[in-house]
């Protein structure tokens, strides 16, 4: 398996487009608008935004759209400039003022300087494409450029502009790097001033000179500025983009990148739907994604298998546990010959309190059968996930201590705990491929080709993947929280609270899955809540599709069903609870029964 | 300056050298004296002596023991913060500077327990320099005594670019993680999944000087083991430092051709001194560095020495 495989990031736009699984959101994207797509690491974003380039778009015309019985998307009428930027780049010139202790608006110009570099790299990497054919046009426009922006000492030559760009930056570079202040503010000096102007000067500038030199373009020719990793890039890039929503040439449009949250608090803030299109990227329901799962996990069984691709069905089986099944299959599903029977009876055997819930609710708990719908459709798709993960990890007086259990398995769990993330899905099929290419067993036996057990390993060694990922992601270069403020210590507190929910003394109908944050919360555990969003730790739950956060306060949220498997969790929403109650559980340090029982998780 | 050339000088061939400058390190490591004993046992000697004293630690029993060996060996102390990068460099410059009237000055820095951003400012401070003389720098690192894996998950507190070691290249190219594993379950996981790279290589101390270490690391990493390609997994000898450092170098400037080199190092301090080294000389390759929870990370535990002496010599000059 080829690691950086699912990251789009530097996927060429050839390679997207063939492996493209589109989507209603990309649809959306590509109208003439500006448009915000909103979300956490691996939604897809930069799939999206590079979907729109000539290239990709090319590549689907040609290679993808015959195979198509209908056009899945009406092509974007305008042609679209995708700006990279990853972790790397970002914070290495966020870190500039406080690594070489020079001044905040010497920083910003110095920053500036680079971004213009960056993306005046990028534009004239896409000359170079448009104008191949062409070396008379190429040196004309190669000389437009040097001209307008006064790049001084350079050939009239793409390769060369290229190169003065790198030049600048290893000046930079060096001059920072020995505290050169005099040899720093001449390089400032010598760079055109426009790289230091407002953020989108460069881009607009050097395109109109594309429109008029490269006479093909029709008149009125429409550009998309796509700026990726938009929510991590300095401070004054991110405002002076932003407010362009509201305020930029017809002939400009902006497609951005952002996190799960809107962003707010600038002087002129762009206001949804009049000024752009916010593209919400996660699902907060788990059904909403299955559509969009089913669909690329059959393209990739698909791409993987040459001939006679099973379904993902059949490749991974059905889950007990994490399917909602129909109210019209619930008699089938709940009646005395089914797994979920024995289930209910096998519990009731040893826990008094789930025996005492079922009889408040008239079930006889040594026969947990009704032939009353409401009953079946309420309380028995209710308690199901509860049941099972009790069953797998209590033992009647205390946790279990188990690495997995065959419960995390088939595909309605893949699905959910990916979330929908196109990432984190084809990051879960592949484990699961790969494992199967091992034994290469067949749905012959009557199991799936990836049996449960093997699953349940691939399935857990990807929950603790995520949550070494967490345990990674760094809250703020500027600030070193001590290890309890951490975003990990944060997402135990919350994941061990619903864990005891599931598998605590009491059983429980209705137990809480999501929490409300109060409007009292902290600064620190707004950051946190922030980071967890980013990062897909946390998931929002809107009141719809379309609902977009805007603030923490007020709003709910859960886990990531990606860590269901660590704290043994159900692929549910579930009752809410306000996170001070939470948070002052954690805070207690108290000894319980299940406490001394904790199994050590590996 | 710029390295001009390496080497590996044995322990025995180093009997009776006479350095310019020894810098040291004093904290709670019993391992921190060790290099200077074994040193004064085969007759070197050394003009200034100077340890940086960790301003965290000046409490620990064993760091008061090592306080007094090193003033009984007549070192000059300057306190530092362990995350104090600006100090270090300046004192080092300040301290080569007091040598500039010899054509040649001999340095030996011993890195066994110093932060890594200590080792990275001396580096920096070798780089930066301007002399007319030439810089031969020995660095000497005594590997730990075997112990026991510290078990459970570390919180990265801190992943950031080394001041004075980031590229600041433009992001035209794929990044490449060129990673030194070492014995914090899932850190180097973690790691990967933050940066986020497009290629990532493993590098392991292998043989290092003890077969428990050498599974220890396979068991932490195991996940980012099993999800890297074969060919991304390298094995560096770890009392073999010139085979070690050309085999990373020749492997960072080899990517560096389709991607930007960004290195971390999470295990033994060589392989950090070879990161710090080879970007020094190449600065289109950035360093980054991690600072983990404290409860249960490797770097907390106060280890004993172990037998060998690992050193390389770098010989700077100046840059033409």
């Amino acid at each position: 398996m080829k690691q950086g495989a699912f990251n789009a990031r530097w996927t060429t736009p050839d390679e997207v487009a063939r492996t493209f699984v589109p989507t209603p959101h990309f649809q959306t994207l590509t109208h003439s608008t500006h448009t915000l797509l909103l979300g956490p690491r691996g939604c897809g974003k930069t799939t999206l935004l590079k979907m729109l380039t000539e290239k990709a778009l090319r590549v689907w015309r040609t290679e993808r759209a015959p195979a198509e019985k209908k056009p899945r998307f009406d092509y974007p009428q305008f042609e679209a400039l995708y700006f990279a930027s990853d972790i790397r780049w970002t914070y290495e010139v966020l870190e500039i003022e406080r690594h070489y202790h020079i001044g905040r608006d010497e920083t910003e110009r110095i920053q500036r300087i680079m971004v213009s570099c960056a993306v005046l790299h990028e534009i004239v990497s896409k000359a170079k494409q448009k104008t191949y054919y062409n070396d008379e046009l190429q040196a004309d426009i190669a000389e437009s450029i040097i001209e307008f922006w006064g790049i001084p000492n350079t050939v009239p030559h793409y390769r060369d502009i290229q190169r003065t760009l790198r030049k600048i930056v290893f000046d930079l570079r060096g001059a920072l790097n020995y505290k050169n202040k005099s040899r720093i503010d001449e390089i400032i000096d010598a760079c055109p001033p426009g790289f230091y102007g407002h953020a989108l000067d460069v881009p607009i500038g050097t395109c109109n000179i594309l429109s008029e030199s490269i006479h093909n373009y029709p008149v009125g020719h429409r550009w998309a500025l796509c700026y990726d990793e938009l929510e991590i890039s300095p401070s004054w890039l991110q405002k002076e983009v932003l407010e362009s929503l509201r305020s930029v040439e017809q002939e400009f449009l902006l497609k951005l990148t952002w996190s799960p949250m809107l962003p707010v608090g600038f002087r002129s803030a762009p206001e949804r739907s009049e000024d752009f299109t916010a593209i919400r990227l996660w699902y907060s329901h788990v059904q909403d994604s299955r559509n969009f799962c089913e669909r690329m996990s059959k393209q990739y069984l698909e791409n993987r298998f040459e001939r006679n691709a099973p379904s993902p069905r059949v490749f991974l089986g059905t889950s007990m546990f994490a399917r909602e099944e129909d109210p019209k299959e619930t008699d089938d599903v709940y009646n005395r010959h089914s797994s979920i029977y024995k289930e209910f009876k096998s519990l009731a055997s040893v826990d008094s309190t789930f025996r005492k819930a079922l009889a408040v609710h008239q079930v006889n708990p040594d026969d947990p059968y009704s032939d009353k719908a409401e009953i079946r459709n309420t309380l028995f798709r209710k308690i199901k996930p509860t049941v099972l993960l009790r069953n797998a990890f209590w033992s009647g007086e205390r946790l279990r201590s188990r690495k997995f259990v065959i419960l995390f398995a088939g595909t309605e769990l893949v699905y959910s705990m990916s979330e929908g993330n196109p990432r984190r899905l084809l990051g879960l099929m592949t484990g699961m491929y790969d494992r199967w290419l091992e034994k290469q067993t067949t749905h012959n036996t009557g199991e799936p080709f990836v049996l449960n057990k093997i699953q349940a390993r691939v399935l857990n060694s990807a929950a603790r993947r995520f949550v070494a990922y967490i345990a990674s992601a760094v809250h703020d270069q500027e600030f070193e929280p001590a290890e309890d403020q951490s975003l990990y210590s944060f997402v135990s507190a919350i994941g061990e609270h619903f864990k005891t929910q599931i598998l605590g003394p009491q059983f429980q109908i209705d137990p809480t899955g999501s929490f409300l944050v109060e409007e009292d919360v902290d600064a620190h555990r707004r950051k946190l809540i922030i980071k967890g969003l980013t990062i897909g730790a946390l998931v929002y739950i809107g009141r719809s599709e379309e609902d977009i956060p805007t603030r923490v306060e007020g709003a709910r949220f859960r886990l990531t069903f990606m860590l269901s498997p660590i704290y043994r969790l159900p692929v549910r929403n579930n009752r809410v609870v306000t996170l001070s109650t939470i948070l002052e559980g954690a805070n207690q340090d108290q000894l319980t029964l299940f406490d001394r029982g904790r199994e050590v998780q590996s | 300056m710029r390295i001009r050339g390496i080497r590996q000088p044995t322990t025995r061939a180093m009997s009776g050298d006479e350095f310019d400058l020894f810098v040291v390190a004093s904290g709670f490591e019993p391992r921190a004296t060790t290099a200077c004993r074994r040193l004064a046992r085969l007759s070197c000697s050394w003009t200034l002596g100077v340890v940086l004293a960790f301003q965290e630690e000046a409490d620990a029993a064993t760091r008061k023991a090592n306080d007094e060996y090193f003033a009984s060996m007549s070192f000059e102390v300057v306190d530092v913060s362990a995350s104090e990068m600006e100090t270090v460099y300046l004192h080092m410059k300040k301290l080569l500077r007091s040598f500039s009237y010899k054509e040649e000055i001999r340095v030996c820095v011993d890195i066994t327990s110093m932060s890594r951003l200590w080792y990275g400012a001396i580096v920096k401070a070798l780089s930066d320099i301007e002399l007319d003389a030439c810089i031969v720098a020995t660095f000497t690192y005594i590997p730990a005594a075997y112990s026991k894996r510290p078990r459970g998950l570390t919180v990265n507190e801190v992943l950031t670019p080394v001041r004075g070691y980031s590229s600041l290249a433009l992001p035209d190219m794929p990044s490449a993680l060129v990673l030194g594993l070492g014995r914090d379950d899932d850190c180097g996981l973690g790691i990967r999944e933050y940066i986020d790279p497009d290629s990532t290589l493993l590098f392991l101390a292998k043989p290092g000087t003890d077969k428990r270490y050498d599974s220890d690391v396979l068991k932490s990493n195991k996940d980012l083991l099993e999800s890297a390609d074969s060919d991304a997994v390298f094995h560096y000898p770890l009392c073999e430092t010139v085979t070690a450092y050309r085999y990373l170098e020749a492997v960072c400037l080899g990517m560096r051709r389709g991607w930007r080199v960004v290195a971390v190092s999470i295990g033994p301090k060589i392989f950090g001194l070879y990161c710090f080294l080879i970007s020094a000389n190449n600065p289109d390759i950035s360093v980054w560095r991690v600072s983990r929870g404290h409860s249960n990370a490797e770097a907390t535990l106060a280890q004993r020495p172990g037998r060998s002496t690992v050193i390389l010599e770098t010989a700077w000059g100046k840059i033409h």
